[in-house]
């Protein structure tokens, strides 16, 4: 079970997104925006993996990326952007971070085989602390 | 767009019988002064000054309007076409006619290539060559900056649209990626509680009435930008583009819990305007207006006329605006991160629209909004002629 930060404006597709990771057996930490995920992740401490939007209208989801790396431990997050974005050069933009990069709408399974993957790659173990 | 071929935008001085003004750059005296001969008898109304080298033109031309330039090219501080290069570039939208010493085919058609609208040997031209050669030299140049202004036109469009389609790809998915997965997770699961797939049934038609909503607003932005949503103004009373708007308004009000205040517009101020979708701007403010109105809270719709033009009031004592998004209400797909927050329905296009079909009818719109106190739009239209002249028809 890893702890997964869940970031999308539109409610609906939060809950979906977050309901699907639930059902997957990890923990989720949903929020609507970036600068409530930078506040959240300073109040809770580190998740395993962001799964983040990116056109969000306080900050996008390419910046709050960028953003909770600078957190001291945080320099590897891994992440995936679920993006109705879906031109070229938006793909490239988010994989140039070193994330998964998948379009709105999704299927479910692509999701969570991604998250997966993520998970397996990412060197760090997760921990069972603060959430 | 416009119209490239009507000759209303070729305003050329020739073609008004005014004084065209030529500047000669010539370092020959001698030859200057045949060409002014030769050009007083072809053509009297030329006024010719003269410039001895690309410097002087140049200071001359920064100083002055000219309707077409003649150079040699054998000027002293220039020679051969870099000197043409100069004039072209410090004078884009000048005529400039080639006049020299020197019969090459090659060089003539480079400096046509390089902005020249002629090429003329001096042995072989007369007066009336050179007039002909001048008066056609300003009407080719004409043309041409049309249409480069026309093309420029089409391309800034073509950017719009491209951009366009790109924010609708964007705004369809969304309500989309709720449709596909709530109804996704429906399907996965044959033995899910009722009372819970029901619910995601219910996320996915609300998503699938946003996605109508936008495609109808999307159709719509689309026939502005495209000349496609012709307005049929007529003069009409103001009290027909209220009223509708004003029943609408009473029952989303009832709906919502709010007050409504209507104060119905005396007879015979008349409007030049299209009823039918001026109404449509009128139910989409107050639909806003219901929107961000807390219960207890009131709406109205008033209306007067003033200074030649009907102002129309949408007031609420809803939720407001901030500051920081006033400058952008208006922009296509612009929300208030605010209502995204609270999953207040919209396209993000609403109001672009209701300006865009205000301004096409000599219209305008304006808001004030106060945070936690309420925001006012008011759309003014102008009122007819026969409205400010009694009688007079």
């Amino acid at each position: 079970m890893a702890r997964i930060l869940v970031v999308d404006d539109d409610p609906d597709v939060l809950a979906l997104v977050s309901f699907r990771i639930r059902k997957a057996g990890h923990k989720v930490i949903a929020v609507s925006g970036g600068q409530e995920a930078l506040e959240t992740v300073a109040a809770r401490g580190a998740p395993d993996l962001a799964v983040l939007d990116v056109t969000m209208p306080d900050l996008d989801g390419l910046t709050l990326l960028q953003r909770l790396r600078a957190h001291a431990g945080l320099e590897a997050l891994p992440a995936i952007f679920l993006s109705a974005r879906v031109q070229p050069e938006d793909i490239e933009a988010g994989r140039a971070l070193g994330a998964t990069y998948l379009t709105k709408p999704f299927v479910a399974t692509a999701l969570l085989n991604a998250i997966n993957a993520s998970l397996e790659e990412s060197s760090a173990a997760p921990t069972d602390g603060g959430w | 767009m416009t119209d490239i071929t009507s000759p209303s935008h070729r305003h050329t001085s020739a073609a008004r019988g005014e004084q065209v003004k030529v500047l000669l750059v010539e370092d020959s005296c001698d030859y200057a002064e045949l060409v002014c001969d030769m050009l007083e008898e072809s053509a009297p109304e030329l006024s010719v000054t003269t410039r001895s080298g690309i410097a002087d033109a140049q200071a001359a031309l920064s100083g002055e309007k000219f309707d077409c330039v003649i150079m040699d090219l054998g000027l002293p501080d220039a020679r051969g076409l870099t000197g043409m290069r100069r004039l072209v570039a410090c004078a884009p939208e000048n005529p400039v006619v080639v006049l020299t010493g020197r019969d090459d085919d090659v060089i003539g058609l480079e400096a046509v290539k390089e902005g020249a609208q002629d090429y003329l040997v001096k042995a072989r031209t007369d007066g009336d060559l050179l007039a002909r050669a001048i008066s056609y030299a300003i009407e080719r140049k004409s043309v041409a900056l049309e249409l480069a202004r026309h093309a420029d036109q089409v391309q800034a469009f073509a950017e719009r649209q491209r951009d366009f389609v790109a924010s609708a790809s964007h705004e369809l998915r969304t309500p989309l990626t709720s449709i596909m997965g709530y109804l996704e997770l429906v399907l996965d699961d044959p033995d899910a509680d009722p009372q819970e797939s029901r619910g995601h049934v219910e996320v996915a038609y609300r998503n699938s009435q946003r996605l109508l909503a936008l495609v109808e607003d999307l159709l719509t932005v689309n026939g502005l930008d495209t000349g496609n949503l012709p307005l049929t103004p007529a003069a009409v009373d103001g009290r027909e583009i209220l009223a509708p708007a004003a029943d609408l308004a009473q029952g989303l009000c009832a709906l919502a819990g709010v007050s409504f205040e209507y104060e119905p517009l005396a007879a015979g101020v008349i409007v030049q305007a299209d009823a039918a979708r001026t109404t449509k701007v009128l139910e989409n403010l107050l639909g806003n207006a219901v929107k961000f109105t807390p219960p207890d809270g009131s709406v109205h719709l008033r209306a007067q006329a003033r200074d030649g033009r009907l102002e129309i009031e949408v007031g609420d004592t809803g939720i407001g605006i901030p500051a920081n998004d006033i400058p952008h209400i208006f922009e296509r797909f612009f929300r208030s991160p605010d209502a995204v927050r609270k999953a207040v329905p919209g396209t993000g296009l609403g109001l672009s629209i209701a300006k865009s079909l205000i301004e096409a009818q000599s219209g305008g719109i304006t808001v004030a909004s106060r945070p936690g106190e309420g925001t006012t739009f008011t759309v003014s239209l102008p009122l007819t002629l026969e409205q400010s002249w009694p009688g007079s028809s």
